[in-house]
């Protein structure tokens, strides 16, 4: 793989989430082990979830592996998060009704990435877009070559 | 002694969705949860997970945390595109009729070895 980029569309929800299976199955196929490829996976999941939900025309999620490092980087141009500090407060969400109702909107998605992650950066600008990198250490991965 | 998910569909009678799936994956832990975050915080690999959400999501998010096997409650049914990614990803998909938290109380006689 070493790089490769999922084109994500805007709202269809209950057809979302595919790109992050098929992630861990191409980073098991990298030899990355199988907990960091669930962690990249978690990651993935979510940023595709918030790119489906929130991003105006949808957004990329492009994964780079090498030997020391897995880099997940998500990208949409817009409508921006106010308030990135209110976003990444656990269990606040701006979900609407019927994503919650397909389990969504628990709030915890940005902070499922940051947890899964040994480095997180979000960047983010009103009618910009959103910018979030997340890096996850190899280097002690049993796994790695 | 050990179970597997071919013992759990028995023991509380689940319907099989994907029937070119194995049931020979050993099981003793389980998950209960509609929300998909907070699935994805707390499930372990090899855990069962009991939920009523059926779209293509959930098939990733079992895929992602590496899970044995998902079982729908109270007669939730799994739609055909559903059933096939499932396949295609080698997620077990399982449903019961009983609400979550029958089919719950039920799998933790079972897994912990409880009398019923």
């Amino acid at each position: 793989m070493r790089e490769i980029t999922y084109s994500v569309r805007a709202g269809d929800i209950e057809h979302g989430g595919t790109s992050s299976a098929w992630l861990k199955v191409e980073l098991r196929k990298e030899g990355v082990s199988e907990e960091l490829a669930r962690r990249a996976g978690v990651i993935a999941f979510e940023g595709e979830m918030n790119l489906i939900l929130y991003a105006t025309h949808g957004g990329t999620l492009r994964v780079a592996v090498n030997d020391t490092q897995i880099e997940i980087e998500l990208h949409d141009d817009g409508p921006g998060i106010e308030d990135l500090d209110l976003a990444m407060t656990p269990g606040y969400s701006t979900a609407p009704y019927w994503a919650a109702n397909l389990g969504f909107g628990a709030g915890m998605g940005l902070i499922n990435m940051e947890r899964n992650a040994d480095r997180f950066e979000i960047s983010s600008r009103i009618d910009e877009g959103t910018r979030i990198v997340c890096w996850i250490d190899r280097r002690n991965d049993d796994a790695s070559p | 002694m050990t179970l597997h998910l071919s013992d759990l569909c028995t023991e509380l009678a689940l319907e099989h969705w994907t029937p070119t799936l194995s049931l020979d994956r050993e099981v003793g832990s389980a998950l209960v949860g509609d929300l998909l975050s907070d699935v994805l915080a707390a499930a372990k690999p090899g855990d069962v997970w009991v939920t009523v959400q059926r779209h293509q999501n959930v098939v990733a998010v079992a895929k992602v945390t590496d899970l044995a096997a998902v079982v729908l409650a109270r007669g939730v049914r799994p739609t055909e595109d559903v059933i096939a990614m499932a396949e295609e990803q080698g997620i077990v998909l399982l449903s019961s009729q009983e609400p979550a938290f029958d089919v719950c109380g039920r799998m933790y006689a079972v897994m912990r070895g409880v009398a019923r």
